[in-house]
């Protein structure tokens, strides 16, 4: 009898749980005082955690200089992180963020390959989400999806104007990483390369986590290329420019702005790589203003984080917590930042313009070429 | 053509470090008849061990290997004693087993994550920059030293196993533990040094996959998967078989990519796995089944 009415007990409980989660009180039904919650979504661990590092470090000074000047309207504002891992792992933290927490908004993932399965539940939810995954193939687009980060649509047709024009270099060797940022990045290159008349002799992609890519440098080596495309995520890029150091490939390597992490940069045979990224400002005031209230050097997307939670929060302030009103606001905002100087987005809701970098690695670090 | 050597090459290295995997994997399964997914677990233990004394305690690299390799080993021992060995005990399935292996493996592999980050990390000091060319194909010292440990790694296997009394008894075990334990073997004793010796291959293996490529806490698997493909093609429980399988399974794999693209590397090392087990199920060296 005890032990029926301990079960009885036990599943009212979790029945009573359960509903409250369920048809409880959400974030957006918070009372005006209740603090206003933004969920983020980066790579905190992983290949590329030193976006995920940057990217927070942008954020929590936002966040402290817009609680410490009252928040939104006398609410204050907090943020939940969550490590999309860079992988599909972005889909499970998009569902945590959107159907748990209930947050106002989310801001990423970073990550195009986390960002892929994460967007289409950001949407369902009609959750305002503010992305910087690059990939031209993301559903961007729809209703409640916005991205302050240029296209690779654009980065990829970059740097094959780059390599055309400036590098004088007509036979590329492609080697990219087969996920939508990778893909994207081929896509766009390819296009624009054989546009202008140069020839792609070798294409080939390669899995996220392969770490042995010996052999696809052998066959790159055997080819009449005059310089090889590295659109690669940092495992891949690793391997490629180790295997090209081994087997004395001594052509000049390309790649995107997936190569600017600690863990690329760090390893030696990285030397002289040279990679296009999108150009942000990056003052030394607001390095110093990060460095002081986090600890941590502000990394190439830091004033972008920066930039796009004040944005969001500017939003926020006009338009209320109401998911419809922020996507409105969203439509038509014009933001002047430290690291662009108008942040707008076109009908598509893309970054309206974008200007990029060229960079080598040198010493560890990367110097703006261009 | 001339891209042949280095594909032979390219193939030979990887097979080398199958083969470390394979061999420690099948010689285990031979005397415990289970498939312990920790073995892949041992490799990134002895990495992050030889990781966190060469970086962060700046110990030298000569000193820090071989710590590493008896740090994979005693993971091996320790499992045995405090998981493995008490559900044998309790005649707990094949099943049961591969289930517990694959519990530990998975909050191993968590905790080196925790305590390193899972990022990606790099570590040099061995045999910097050494490149050796032999005609078109070009291999790195580190490489070199891949293929000699599976070289020497399968002569001191063949040693032990076929002349020593510790050897008589491993294969006595394999055969029947019970038969083995009633000629008075002392199955436990024998067992723990198997897993000993298995586990400190996989610890040599992982080590220097760290030096050629790199570390991460999830390198485990895709080397426990090859290892596995390579022990089964070659004949589960046949150490020489599993040699065999692993250069096979580099070869196909190197030499399969060569006219298509370098993602299909996975594809067909599972693909080699399927037609074994469809049409020579024993695999090279197994006995008929």
């Amino acid at each position: 009898m005890n032990s029926s009415l301990g079960w009885g007990v036990l599943v009212v409980v979790v029945l009573a749980v359960a509903g409250y989660l369920v048809w409880g009180p959400s974030a957006k039904d918070q009372s005006a005082e209740g603090p206003v919650t933004i969920g983020v979504s980066a790579p905190l661990t992983g290949e590329a955690a030193s976006f995920g590092e940057w990217t927070k470090a942008g954020i929590d000074l936002a966040l402290k200089e817009i609680n410490d000047a009252g928040g939104i309207n006398g609410q204050p504002v907090t943020v939940i992180y969550e490590d999309d891992k860079c992988n599909q792992t972005g889909a499970s933290v998009m569902q945590k963020l959107t159907s748990i927490d209930k947050v106002t908004a989310v801001l990423g993932p970073v990550c195009s390959a986390a960002a892929g399965p994460a967007v289409p539940i950001a949407e369902a939810s009609k959750t305002p989400t503010i992305i910087w995954a690059s990939a031209p193939s993301l559903p961007i687009g729809k209703e409640y999806i916005f991205r302050s980060y240029p296209s690779d649509a654009f980065q990829g047709k970059f740097a094959a104007e780059y390599v055309f024009n400036e590098m004088g270099k007509k036979k590329a060797a492609l080697l990219y990483t087969k996920n939508d940022w990778g893909q994207g990045l081929h896509d766009t290159f390819t296009k624009r390369f054989t546009e202008l008349g140069g020839t792609i002799v070798h294409d080939e992609g390669v899995s996220q986590d392969v770490n042995d890519l010996r052999t696809v440098l052998t066959k790159v080596k055997s080819t009449d290329a005059d310089m090889i495309y590295i659109p690669l995520y940092p495992v891949n890029a690793v391997a490629a420019v180790k295997a090209a150091k081994d087997l004395k490939v001594s052509l000049p390597m390309v790649g995107g702005d997936g190569l600017e992490t600690q863990e690329f940069l760090s390893v030696p045979e990285a030397e002289g790589v040279i990679l296009t990224s999108a150009h942000f400002e990056n003052p030394d005031d607001f390095k110093a203003r990060v460095k002081e209230a986090t600890g941590v050097d502000s990394g190439f997307v830091t004033p972008l984080a920066y930039d796009t939670f004040k944005l969001l929060i500017e939003v926020i302030k006009k338009a209320g917590t109401n998911n419809d009103a922020i996507k409105e606001e969203l439509q038509k905002v014009f933001y002047s930042g430290v690291a662009i100087r108008t942040i707008s987005f076109d009908e598509e809701g893309d970054l309206a313009s974008a200007e990029f970098d060229v960079k080598v690695v040198k010493n560890g670090k990367t110097e703006i070429l261009k | 053509m001339d891209i042949v050597p280095q594909l032979v090459v390219n193939s030979l290295i990887a097979g080398s470090l199958y083969a470390l995997i394979a061999m420690g994997f099948s010689l285990i399964y031979g005397v415990t008849r289970f498939f312990n997914l920790t073995h892949g677990i041992y490799a990134v233990t002895a990495a992050y061990a030889v990781f966190y004394l060469t970086k962060t305690l700046e110990v030298n690299v000569w000193i820090a290997i071989p710590v590493g390799i008896v740090a994979a080993a005693a993971l091996g021992l320790l499992l045995e004693i405090c998981i493995y060995k008490p559900l044998r005990t309790r005649k707990a399935s094949g099943l049961v087993l591969l289930v517990a292996s694959l519990g530990a493996f998975t909050a191993i592999q968590a905790v080196i994550a925790m305590l390193f980050t899972s990022q990606f990390k790099t570590f040099s000091g061995l045999f910097e920059n050494g490149v050796v060319q032999i005609g078109s194909a070009a291999v790195t010292y580190v490489q070199i030293a891949l293929f000699a440990c599976s070289v020497v790694a399968v002569a001191l296997l063949w040693f032990l196993l076929s002349r020593t009394l510790f050897g008589r008894a491993v294969r006595a075990i394999a055969d029947d533990e019970e038969v083995a334990k009633i000629v008075g073997i002392d199955t436990d004793r024998a067992i723990r040094w198997v897993v000993l010796i298995g586990a400190a291959l996989a610890g040599v293996a992982g080590v220097l996959a760290g030096f050629d490529i790199g570390i991460n806490p999830t390198m485990g698997l895709p080397l426990l998967l090859k290892g596995i493909i390579a022990a089964v093609v070659g004949g589960m429980g046949n150490v020489y078989g599993a040699l065999l399988g692993a250069f096979l399974l580099g070869f196909a794999e190197n030499f399969g990519i060569w006219h298509i693209s370098g993602e299909w590397k996975d594809a067909i090392a599972f693909v080699v796995l399927i037609l074994f087990m469809l049409f020579r199920p024993q695999g090279i060296l197994g006995k008929k089944l």
